[in-house]
């Protein structure tokens, strides 16, 4: 089940956004080895590539704790977090609880 | 001998294999059944699972196992005369690498595709998944070193080079940020630009070479030693679709093109193999691989015979996209023997060389003067190619040579030696910088996990403080094994723990074999080649830690060489209890072996 934890929730109502979309994680092949690392996170409603439509049914719309969270269908019944890190005074939202490999 | 022979005599053994010992493993062994909804169709979300195109699976397979391994450890093995070589990449290719990778990835779609550890500590036990773990983060730092090495000697005091592999990180840069705002999901188009930007680099390299701008890619071995690390620190903290993703793109275009010519290259001059097929070093004391021919032809020549590694491809990505069991035996099987056949190309391309040409370049000046050997033909290639070429160990340069040798005995392509070489040079630094790239950030979430058990912050993968500090733990420690080392103390070190886990996948395989068939002499087509390699891979871990290590005080590889073995008797000795109480329980075992051999035979009567 996908959370937002205290400090994103914060963040998210300082800068008064309700919704949330986590992007399309990527997978790279790197020589015998498979990684995927978290998707972005960004604020408002899923953003189609540039040119091309949106697929039916690639993102599944979750309510969590009051903010519409858009999360790619295939992670929707994962259990991850939105947290919120914050390299010397920048924030960013990011997911946690991934696993790479 | 001429190459061709070997090139038809591989060809046949690999055709042969497939069609006969491939189709007794998926029919008679694992029983693949088409009827089976495999987890792409059964959990498709249209991004992890996707049920592809058999085709296209192998493609994406092979690209995924077949990258600087094949091409290195054949070249290096070499050294022994070419028929090891060439025997072991045949026989256990067929026997041994090929069941590997099949093995795994029928047991990784029928977990619904799980990873090794995962299907480990379901099948065997959790101290198994935990050891397996702990082996993976081991065995990413150890590859990281030994592929490392092949550049750094391919590299110093080669302006031409380091400009050309330098110049494909701005490159990849640029194609990630085009796929990203400019020209979104236009792969083909990006990666096509990049290729050309490549081979622009590749063709602009005498221009440096020969400008004031050569000081500046100018570098010693110790200075590369010190850049890649620092590099992969660097790269690993970069968002996926900057750096890696594209670099991933290049290299698989580079791949196909580079292997497709060297083949076509190979059969069409059909060079002379000089390479005797057995040398004096079968019985040890080699300059390159210090021991015998066994142990250490099985450790040397990993990918391309059998190679842990693969593993985690067959339980990684793959089975989530297979959309039917039949296609296990062209994916499983058939990627790993084509991959067996690049090997025997690299194999040649080593032998074309005259054989005091391939000492020259694998073995330091001073030890080379204690051979008894002569240069032939290597002063006239150096000249050639620009670049002083001997004292260049690694595997990489004595590749990049016997290419440029074989492309250059072309007609209307001999002109052109320079730059095949250094084309070759990048197009394995590449495969390299790529899996130094991915392996560092893998290791690096591991071991912030591992630390976030006893420092609750570093669970939180993306705190910066834990995830520079995991990263640095990472880049140091494989950096550090490369500045102690050479390719003769890091490459074995590596085939060591590659072949373990080689290993570890084919205790798991045999634990699956036995509980699905219920029969032992199936479960004997991965436990012998496990036999064969974890007792070949132990002796010569033995031999590396008490005649090269410690003699040379090379602490941390000792410690990784005790650790890697403990690992791997634990999951055996978990193994054994396991396989002790599925072969004591024989009312469970004969009723499967009925149930199974009922399913052979429904399925071959379809």
């Amino acid at each position: 089940m996908w959370t937002i934890s205290p400090e994103a929730l914060a963040y998210l109502r300082k800068s008064g956004s309700a919704s949330l979309t986590v992007d399309q994680p990527l997978i790279v092949d790197g020589c015998c080895l498979q990684i995927s690392e978290p998707p972005a996170v960004y604020l408002g409603e899923p953003k189609p590539a540039s040119g091309k439509k949106r697929s039916p049914g690639s993102y599944t719309a979750l309510e969590v704790h009051g903010i519409k969270l858009h999360v790619p269908s295939h992670l929707s019944r994962l259990d991850l977090i939105i947290d919120l890190t914050r390299f010397f005074r920048r924030e960013k939202l990011v997911v946690e609880g991934w696993n790479l490999v | 001998m001429h190459a061709l022979y070997l090139v038809i005599a591989a060809a046949c053994v690999l055709l042969i294999g497939y069609r006969l010992y491939g189709t007794f493993m998926a029919s008679k062994v694992l029983a693949v059944d088409p009827r089976i909804v495999t987890p792409a169709k059964r959990l498709e979300d249209g991004h992890d699972y996707v049920p592809t195109n058999r085709w296209v699976v192998f493609g994406h397979h092979f690209a995924a196992i077949a990258a600087a391994g094949p091409l290195v450890g054949p070249v290096l093995a070499a050294q022994f005369g070419y028929l090891p070589g060439a025997l072991w990449i045949l026989i256990g290719g067929v026997l041994g690498g090929a069941v590997h990778d099949m093995v795994v990835l029928f047991a990784s779609i029928r977990h619904d595709g799980a990873s090794l550890p995962q299907i480990a500590k379901k099948e065997i036990g959790p101290v198994t998944g935990v050891a397996a773990s702990f082996a993976v983060l081991f065995i990413l730092l150890i590859t990281m070193a030994g592929l490392s090495i092949v550049i750094v000697n391919a590299l110093n005091t080669n302006p031409w080079g380091a400009f050309t592999v330098g110049m494909t990180i701005p490159i990849a840069l640029f194609i990630g940020i085009y796929m990203r705002f400019l020209r979104p999901g236009k792969l083909g188009e990006a990666s096509l630009i990049g290729v050309v930007l490549i081979l622009l680099a590749v063709a602009l390299g005498p221009m440096i070479k020969n400008s004031g701008l050569a000081f500046f890619f100018n570098y010693s071995s110790k200075a590369i030693e010190i850049a890649l690390p620092v590099y992969a620190f660097i790269a690993a903290a970069l968002p996926v679709w900057l750096l890696l993703a594209p670099r991933d793109y290049l290299s698989s275009y580079l791949k196909i093109g580079t292997i497709g010519a060297l083949a076509i290259g190979i059969i069409a001059v059909n060079p002379v193999l000089n390479m005797p097929p057995i040398t004096k070093f079968v019985n040890g004391g080699g300059p390159i691989i210090a021991g015998k021919v066994w142990p250490f032809v099985f450790i040397t020549i990993a990918c391309g015979a059998m190679s842990g590694f693969h593993s985690l491809i067959a339980a990684g990505t793959t089975p989530k996209m297979l959309e039917s069991e039949k296609d296990i035996k062209i994916v499983g099987f058939g990627a790993m023997l084509m991959e067996s056949f690049v090997a025997i190309m690299a194999l040649i391309a080593a032998s074309v060389l005259p054989v005091g040409d391939y000492f020259a370049i694998n073995t330091m000046p001073a030890v080379f003067a204690h051979l008894g050997m002569h240069v032939d033909k290597l002063p006239m290639l150096s000249h050639l190619i620009g670049v002083n070429v001997a004292g260049r160990p690694g595997g990489a340069v004595s590749l990049a040579v016997g290419m440029s040798y074989v492309f250059s005995s072309v007609p209307g392509l001999s002109h052109l030696v320079a730059y095949w070489y250094q084309f070759a040079i990048m197009f394995e630094a590449v495969f390299i910088l790529t899996a130094v790239d991915a392996g560092t950030r893998a290791a690096r979430y591991v071991v912030q996990d591992m630390i976030g058990v006893v420092i609750k912050p570093f669970k939180k993968i993306n705190w910066w403080p834990g995830a520079i500090i995991s990263a640095a733990l990472v880049s140091f420690g494989w950096g550090y094994l490369l500045y102690g080392g050479n390719i003769s103390t890091v490459w074995p070190l590596f085939g060591v723990s590659n072949q373990l886990l080689a290993s570890l996948a084919m205790v798991v395989g045999t634990t699956v074999i036995l509980k699905s068939t219920g029969r032992i002499a199936y479960a004997l087509t991965t436990f012998i080649p496990f036999v064969f390699l974890f007792i070949t891979t132990l002796d010569a871990s033995y031999f590396n830690v008490t005649k090269v290590y410690l003699p040379q005080h090379m602490i941390l590889n000792t410690v990784l060489s005790v650790i890697m073995t403990v690992l791997a008797l634990v999951i055996v000795v978990d193994a054994v209890i396991k396989w002790s109480g599925l072969l004591r329980d024989r009312k469970t075992l004969q009723a499967q072996k009925v149930r199974h051999q009922a399913m052979v035979r429904e399925l071959a009567a379809k």
